[in-house]
């Protein structure tokens, strides 16, 4: 059998491949361990990982592969390495939050996701860094130390999926789940150059994803390319009898390909308020040339007025801080995690001291803040008050596509591209306001996504968001597939070697 | 800024169970104080779109229920034996005192 | 002080001064599975046996609601008259304690799913029911010398929490609400209703007021009040302080107390400064629970009848008293019991006759042998058949009470020990009259004496018969067949 690389196939032509028994599922899985091993100390993608023991734990896997190829049952992830964000649970596996407070749980139990994952023939590479609780928008807020840009290891990864994007910009792994809760799913794929989707609220199920904003969490797919996102999307998405949240709609297999194969009849708005202060004038630039080349496919490029999403900042950090306060308060070292070892401690101690050992200082801020927005005599001046202008920022949002006959809203999916380490630790203000682009679609429950659409005069990679009405994923897709054919590759970061 | 004070950093941080030593109550006031006031922009969204009664918990989809049956779990196993503190199948804490 | 002057410094007390009582009372709803997860609801042998990932709050897990619940819910806003509304909330109560995995209790807050409902006590006053609403009970934690231990069993079990308007006036309306309640809950089959074991708990709010003051007195919350004897002696023990307060000028502190039952006291657990600040907030993992017409009304197809529509009927239909029949129905399996006896001796036994053995003898078996429901010591069959026999005239009233002693001491049945004893009333004339014949031979001076007009001669002769025949003879007979005896032997002499 002539020796295919499997490095250089799709997600897709590699499953494809695995179920026509030309790829052995466990020799892929041994080419792409060894590129994590190597690649590991360049970007600190992952953490917590074990080379022998995830290889080890992919046996019984392997042989599930043999059994379905055998059985001519076509498996649509057969043998393709996934790797998986820290905060999603995989029976018997570590999942630590990226915290110093979880670092010796393991999980109970599979995420929904992860029984997802398992039926269609992926294999569990590694769980990947992130920010802690997935608070953060750089990867700086780790107890692993910060995700390196594989495109520049001065920059940040972008976060909180930081960990899960390098792996994918660094062909570490084909593909890898993030959890985006204010964008970070897709502000890390920007930053480092790949595609991620943020489903509709409830279009996967949430079930063992450790929340941090329950009414805004989704975890979602990163892929390197349209064809291996929808891929991915594909077995993530349907209903779950364990997530009240969940949507009960069944979701059709995406197809790719626009009946007219160009974006005639669509419909593009950028919207007015992300288009002005605080954006990098080259991410401006490469947002218009992109727009040139969807108007040259045949569509409609427009401007739409949102004036109420400038209220997106305030609403967020007030409804996920509160929400979030609420979610960590199960932290508290009694069934699980890391109990403070200090002796002689009473029970009050014991849980100030854990919690205040455990968690890093960002978490420690965010759950403050939300303990004060839901405590008593603020509930309604912030809690509230927040509820209530999410709700009119989601009816703005629904009626651009609704009354105005928008097919997809466009952006940047951040201000700028990936800043320097340590650029702005120390202000957690304008950490927040990096966010600013990505926050309305999960305020109003909406999919968006981020593709790749060209770089800075740093090499830096500049990112694309399309948003669109509820479970419009499909479209997104589409749009993003057109586009992607029209763009010039992203190329592969000149830190991997090219032989590995 | 005076949004918040150092009294009540302490207040918010007893009733979040988090102990803070004095470095990072001055951190926090700081931090916070600058996020609260950046937050206080709110007030100037206040929006006539709603109804003043609306409230957003009664607009929610309504809540799948499943049927009343029971189903053995087994991950208590792998709970406990990864648990802090265990004594037989139960959570050891230290001693509550009422 | 003796219960004989407390009680009478204690009525003193209330010529002054009137009680408000509130109880919220929290009852455990016997559904197989926990409220939001799939669990068993029954206590495991070993701690945290029943658990799940969902009940031990495990990161990343989520809540389902159970349907049943909502189901049994709607049961008992039904039974209490109340206003189901169309779209509720589950809510986020937050604090800090071993025995609550998740760091929050999901409850309902304000938007409750039951509101305005009321029960009537046997005096004909009706308490207003604020609300009820549903929320996952806490586990437990067992308390050794050095450290607590944690079983979360009982964690996620469904609870409605029923809380009454500041309506009750004395510690013994009190009791009956209780009662009532738990009358309620078990003739809906929606709890075991056990307070000892802890399926209902009650907390009670407490404060007084100088007859004839319209504003309400400072109130004290008493919690966990595990006994229906304990209700009653925490908030007689509360009023009393209460009073000896007020009485010395001093005010009444918004306190929560906590009763102990070996002293009998109270004991101040927090002050209204300490009250925790619980945070609620709709909870996000969960949408509305949506009650609409058709549902409210297939529950209600699913009920039978309540104790008040019980008594009712057995006021109309049997013609017992208002009294008996409300005590008839104060325990389903009483009121249950009472027809099934009925139902095997009608129309032989009239209703009455049934209710008022039952009431007095067989109740007072019950209790003082502290017997449980169902009946298994005397079924309802062998309580049949004793007052079968008693109507039917085999068994004289003090033989039938003779029977029902042995058969409440030995378990066995009527028929067996009156077969066994022989004491099957006899009514053979040709054997009375053998006797009689013998009396009236034997007593010769008597039975001139009664000739002669002592009336009262009459009865010591029929006792000698009764007495010959160890009180076998049917007695009625025994009259006759004297009379019939001195008749012949006067026309005889």
């Amino acid at each position: 059998m002539a020796a295919i690389d499997p490095t250089t196939l799709k997600a897709s032509e590699l499953a494809a491949a695995v179920n026509r028994g030309e790829l052995r599922a466990g020799s892929v899985a041994d080419h792409y361990l060894n590129r994590v091993e190597t690649l590991h100390p360049l970007f600190n993608c992952h953490i917590h990982w074990d080379k022998a023991e995830v290889r080890n734990e992919l046996e019984k896997q392997i042989d599930a592969i043999e059994v379905a190829r055998y059985a001519k049952k076509y498996l649509p992830l057969a043998g393709v390495p996934i790797s998986i964000k820290d905060n999603i649970m995989v029976e018997g596996q570590i999942a630590a939050c990226a915290s110093r407070l979880l670092a010796p749980h393991r999980a109970a139990y599979d995420a929904t996701v992860i029984q997802k994952l398992k039926a269609a023939g992926a294999l569990l590479i590694g769980r990947t860094n992130m920010d802690e609780f997935a608070m953060g928008s750089s990867n700086e807020n780790s107890a692993f130390g910060p995700v390196h840009n594989p495109w520049n290891r001065r920059h940040v990864a972008g976060g909180s999926s930081g960990g899960s994007a390098a792996a994918v910009a660094g062909s570490l792994v084909p593909l890898a789940l993030g959890s985006d809760t204010g964008g970070s799913i897709r502000q890390p794929a920007s930053f480092c150059g790949v595609y991620g989707l943020k489903p509709t609220y409830g279009r996967v199920s949430r079930y063992g994803l450790v929340a941090f904003g329950s009414s805004l969490d989704q975890i979602g797919p990163l892929a390197r390319n349209v064809e291996d996102l929808a891929l991915l999307y594909d077995v993530l998405a349907g209903p779950d009898g364990r997530d009240s949240t969940a949507s009960q709609r069944v979701p059709l297999p995406t197809q790719l390909a626009l009946p007219s194969g160009n974006l005639k009849g669509l419909r593009v708005a950028t919207i007015r308020e992300f288009m002005g202060e605080g954006l990098d004038s080259e991410v401006r630039k490469s947002l218009e040339s992109a727009l040139e080349t969807m108007r040259q496919l045949g569509a409609e490029t427009v401007e739409v007025s949102l004036p109420h999403l400038a209220a997106s900042i305030p609403v967020y950090y007030i409804l996920a801080t509160a929400e979030a306060s609420s979610n960590l308060a199960r932290f508290d070292g009694v069934r699980y995690g890391a109990r403070s070892q200090k002796p002689g401690l009473n029970l009050k101690e014991m849980y100030l001291q854990t919690r205040s050992e455990g968690f890093g200082r960002e978490v420690k801020q965010r759950i403050m803040l939300g303990t004060y927005v839901l405590s008593a005599g603020y509930y309604d001046a912030y809690y509230n008050r927040a509820a209530r202008m999410r709700e009119v920022i989601k009816r703005e949002m629904e009626g651009v596509f609704e009354k105005e006959g928008v097919h997809v809203l466009v952006s940047p999916t951040a201000p700028t591209t990936a800043f320097e380490l340590g650029q702005k630790t120390q202000d957690s203000l304008s950490m927040y306001l990096s966010d600013v682009y990505t926050l309305a679609a999960n305020l109003a429950g909406i999919p968006a996504m981020s593709q790749p659409m060209g770089k800075d005069s740093k090499g830096l990679p500049i990112g694309l968001q399309l948003m669109g009405p509820s479970f419009a994923e499909e479209r997104l897709l589409q749009v993003a597939y057109q586009f992607e054919r029209h763009q010039p590759p992203m190329g592969v970061p000149d830190l991997i070697p090219s032989q590995l | 800024m005076a949004l918040i004070d150092k009294a009540m950093v302490e207040k918010i941080a007893a009733l979040a169970h988090l102990r803070l030593s004095e470095d990072e109550v001055t951190y926090y006031q700081e931090q916070l104080g600058k996020v609260l006031g950046f937050i206080e922009q709110l007030e100037t969204f206040e929006s006539s779109l709603l109804p003043s009664d609306w409230r957003a918990d009664l607009h929610l989809p309504p809540t799948p229920e499943r049927d009343d049956q029971a189903l053995v779990s087994t991950a208590m196993e792998r709970v406990l034996s990864a648990a802090p503190r265990v004594v037989g199948t139960a959570f050891q804490v230290p001693r509550i005192i009422e | 002080m003796s219960d004989h002057e407390n009680q009478e410094q204690f009525e003193g007390l209330l010529s002054r001064y009137e009680p408000v009582i509130g109880l919220e009372v929290h009852c455990q709803l016997k559904t197989e599975s926990k409220l939001f997860c799939s669990c068993k609801t029954q206590f495991g042998a070993l701690a945290n046996q029943n658990t799940c990932p969902v009940c031990l709050g495990l990161p990343g897990v989520l809540p389902f609601l159970n349907h049943q619940v909502v189901d049994y819910a709607i049961r008992m806003a039904i039974a209490i008259g109340a206003t189901v509304r169309e779209k509720s909330v589950f809510a986020r109560k937050q604090y800090f304690y071993p025995d609550l995995p998740k760091g929050y209790q999901i409850t309902q807050y304000d938007l409750p799913y039951c509101e305005n409902g009321h029960l009537a006590l046997n005096s004909g006053r009706v308490i207003p029911i604020e609300r009820i609403h549903m929320e996952e009970d806490a586990g437990k934690s067992i308390h050794g010398d050095n450290a607590s231990y944690v079983d979360l069993n009982r964690a996620g079990i469904p609870l409605l929490e029923i809380v009454s308007a500041p309506a009750l006036r004395s510690p013994l309306e009190a009791h009956e609400y209780l009662r009532k309640l738990r009358a309620i809950v078990r003739y809906l089959d929606i709890s075991d209703g056990n307070m000892e074991e802890g399926s209902i708990r009650c907390d009670a709010n407490v404060s007084i007021r100088r007859r004839g003051v319209k504003e309400l007195g400072v109130r004290t919350e008493i919690k966990n009040l595990n006994s229906f004897k304990n209700v009653e002696r925490a908030i007689t023990y509360e009023i009393i302080r209460q009073a000896d307060l007020l009485d010395s000028g001093t005010a009444v502190k918004q306190v929560t107390l906590l009763f102990d039952a070996a002293s009998g006291r109270t004991q101040v657990m927090r002050s209204k400064e300490d009250s925790p600040d619980y945070r609620y907030f709709p909870d996000p993992d969960l949408g509305l629970v949506q009650i609409d017409q058709a549902r409210l009304e297939a529950v209600r197809a699913t009920l039978t009848e309540l104790p008040v529509q019980k008594a009712k009927r057995f006021h109309e239909v049997f013609g017992l008293t208002d009294a008996d029949a409300l005590q008839l129905t104060d325990e389903k399996e009483l009121a249950l019991f009472f027809e099934d006896v009925l139902s095997r001796v009608s129309p032989i036994v009239p209703a009455k006759i049934v209710a008022n053995w039952i009431l007095t003898e067989y109740l007072r078996e019950h209790n003082n042998r502290q017997w449980t429901w169902p009946a298994t010591i005397v079924t309802p069959e062998s309580f049949a058949q004793l007052l079968r026999a008693l109507c039917e005239g085999t068994l004289s009233g003090k033989m039938a009470k003779m029977v029902f002693d042995e058969m409440a001491s030995t378990g066995a049945n009527a028929s067996e020990i009156i077969k066994l004893r022989g004491l099957l009333q006899i009514n053979d004339a040709d054997e009375i009259r053998a006797v009689v014949a013998q009396v009236v031979r034997e007593h010769a001076d008597q039975v001139a004496l009664y000739l002669t007009g002592k009336q009262k001669v009459f009865g010591f002769l029929v006792g000698q018969v009764l007495r010959l025949s160890q009180g076998r003879f049917n007695p009625g007979m025994v009259n006759d067949c004297l009379k019939e005896a001195i008749h012949e032997s006067s026309a005889k002499n």
